[in-house]
């Protein structure tokens, strides 16, 4: 039996059909035309120039720069942050006094405004009168406390991930922690009848049952880490001397700040590309870990 | 077996620090005298309670405030009347490719919103919603729509067939069977998607920054980021301003934490 009839579904996919793909699939799919063009933005005409913006990117400095950033972030920030929150989320799973408001705080950050969370660790990091140097300075650490963390191009982006991590954290330990509910206590007991210690039980049970958990994480942290752009946009707008450009700060600088935007489209082109092959192969690699409970 | 467990707790307490440390440290600065030396380590001598009645002031943060409340209103009831629409035809319309629609409303998961920022500006030119509420809000529903349909989709697999079909053999129209028998149900998902889309509204800081450029349209984020261009020495004041700009989220956590951390890990988990 049918519940609607064309009529109907028409009228129930129609308004969410029409702005998904006015507002935002349509400007998107159209960039597939203006990265080949020489468009400069200002009305929604513009010269078809061939693969010359595809070559001129790939010998852009700023696209090896972009490239390397987008590396780092993904890289550190799946393991740093991944490692923290799966040690937090065993933890702060079990039943302790405190434990609610523990969790809390440590998800705390990640409801907070980019904006907010850019401007306390600009201080934090802000050399003289920030909280770092004034730390390390009280702890007799001079070598530290002169380090001006956001303005040195070897330092900033380590730095801006730094931030990341201390915002996300709790989000990703919330996610393993629902991952580690849908652990049926019966292996653990199990696995102690037969003699495993703690250690052995957690690589061998814990770690194997978690991987649907890890891809989840992981695909949304990879795909937020290369689509970033707020983090940096407010701590440093790309600088110092370029060294924090991510694909983000990129298009939105070619897009408005030089009016070249079907050149910014053209990298855009080759980003959603990178993310799309990333995300499939993550989910690939990651789905022949997992194992049937 | 007992020096492990202090170890573990140990570090438990040592990423506690790195969390609340900053977090008091907002706290403490928003508080110290704007013209003196900033001591980030310890809680001022005096409190200087009047930089929060200034940074209301000089930032603009009533006005903002409404602003932002006005796009999250609009933006946050539209997406939910989309999607769920939208999942319900997609759950029922296996004869017309829904799943075709289906992975095409996924993309908007995948693909990054600024790949097609300057089309979407020129096109809130042509339409006059350049610098307007309602134009920021239109880009959030058609970007933010994707995670609701999804659920709501998934949500509506689990409603049984038999429930709706016998409402329609008594004779409901599909609307009416829609809009009495399936809304109803829809509760749990509904709140799932409620905090999802209202925090991305409210923290949006891409879609202010390109499509709000009057001084007088800005909300709370953009509002705070020009703060401190203006501003920039000054850090009592752009931290007492940035803690009022977080304080309504913070309220709002303080008193419904289990529900909004719930919303969002279950909007990532099931997404």
């Amino acid at each position: 039996m049918r519940i609607l009839n064309l009529k109907t579904f028409l009228l129930f996919l129609a308004p969410a059909l029409l702005l998904y793909s006015l507002f935002y699939a349509g400007p998107i799919i159209s960039g597939l035309y203006y990265g080949f063009t020489d468009w400069k933005g200002i009305s929604f005409s513009a010269n078809w120039i061939g693969l010359d913006n595809f070559k001129n990117v790939f010998s852009d400095p700023l696209f090896a720069t972009a490239l390397r950033n987008m590396f780092i972030l993904a890289v550190i920030v799946i393991v740093v942050q991944h490692a923290i929150s799966i040690f937090l989320a065993v933890l702060l799973d079990q039943k302790l006094r405190g434990v609610v408001w523990m969790r809390a705080v440590i998800f705390y950050p990640a409801i907070l405004n980019t904006v907010v969370i850019g401007y306390i660790w600009s201080y934090m990091y802000s050399p003289f009168v920030g909280f770092l140097p004034k730390f390390f300075e009280s702890l007799g650490l001079d070598a530290l406390a002169n380090i001006d963390w956001l303005g040195r191009p070897d330092t900033a982006i380590y730095a801006i991930s730094f931030v990341i991590i201390w915002q996300y954290t709790g989000y990703s330990m919330m996610i393993y922690m629902a991952g580690l509910q849908g652990i049926s206590s019966d292996i653990y007991e199990s696995a102690s009848i037969d003699g495993a210690n703690a250690r052995q039980k957690f690589f061998k049970i814990t770690l194997p049952l978690l991987v649907p958990a890890i891809t989840v994480n992981t695909v949304l942290s990879v795909i937020g880490n290369m689509k970033q752009f707020e983090h940096i946009w407010v701590m440093t707008q790309g600088g110092p001397a370029n060294s924090t450009q991510v694909f983000g700060t990129l298009i939105y600088q070619f897009a408005f700040k030089t009016s070249q935007p079907g050149y910014g489209t053209a990298m855009a082109i080759l980003l959603s590309i990178l993310i799309m092959l990333v995300t499939v192969s993550i989910i690939r690699v990651l789905g022949r870990w997992e194992v049937k409970q | 077996m007992r020096a492990a467990k202090i170890s573990s707790y140990g570090i438990v307490a040592v990423c506690l620090a790195v969390i609340l440390v900053p977090l008091f440290v907002l706290a403490t600065v928003s508080l110290q005298n704007s013209s003196g030396t900033l001591n980030p380590l310890a809680l001022p001598e005096t409190y200087h309670w009047s930089n929060y009645p200034k940074a209301i002031e000089v930032g603009r943060l009533v006005l903002y405030f409404t602003n932002s409340v006005t796009v999250l209103a609009v933006s946050l009831s539209a997406t939910l009347v989309c999607s769920i629409l939208a999942g319900y035809a997609l759950r029922h319309g296996r004869a017309w490719k829904a799943d075709w629609y289906f992975s095409y409303f996924l993309l908007g998961m995948i693909l990054p919103g600024f790949a097609g920022t300057i089309q979407s500006f020129l096109l809130l030119r042509e339409l006059s919603l350049l610098n307007t509420h309602l134009g920021l809000s239109i880009i959030q529903v058609a970007g933010g729509m994707a995670l609701p349909i999804f659920l709501y989709f998934q949500f509506f697999k689990t409603v049984p067939l038999e429930i709706e079909e016998a409402a329609m053999i008594d004779g409901c129209s599909p609307i009416r069977i829609f809009w009495q028998v399936v809304v109803p149900l829809t509760l749990p998902v509904t709140s799932t998607c409620i905090i999802v889309i209202a925090i991305n509204s409210w923290n949006d800081f891409f879609g202010p920054l390109v499509y709000l450029s009057s001084p007088d349209s800005r909300t709370l984020p953009i509002g705070l980021m020009f703060f401190k261009t203006q501003y920039s020495a000054n850090w009592p004041q752009l931290f007492a301003a940035s803690a009022l700009v977080a304080m309504p989220i913070t309220l709002l956590y303080m008193f419904v934490q289990r529900f909004i951390i719930k919303g969002l890990v279950g909007g990532a988990v099931k997404g």
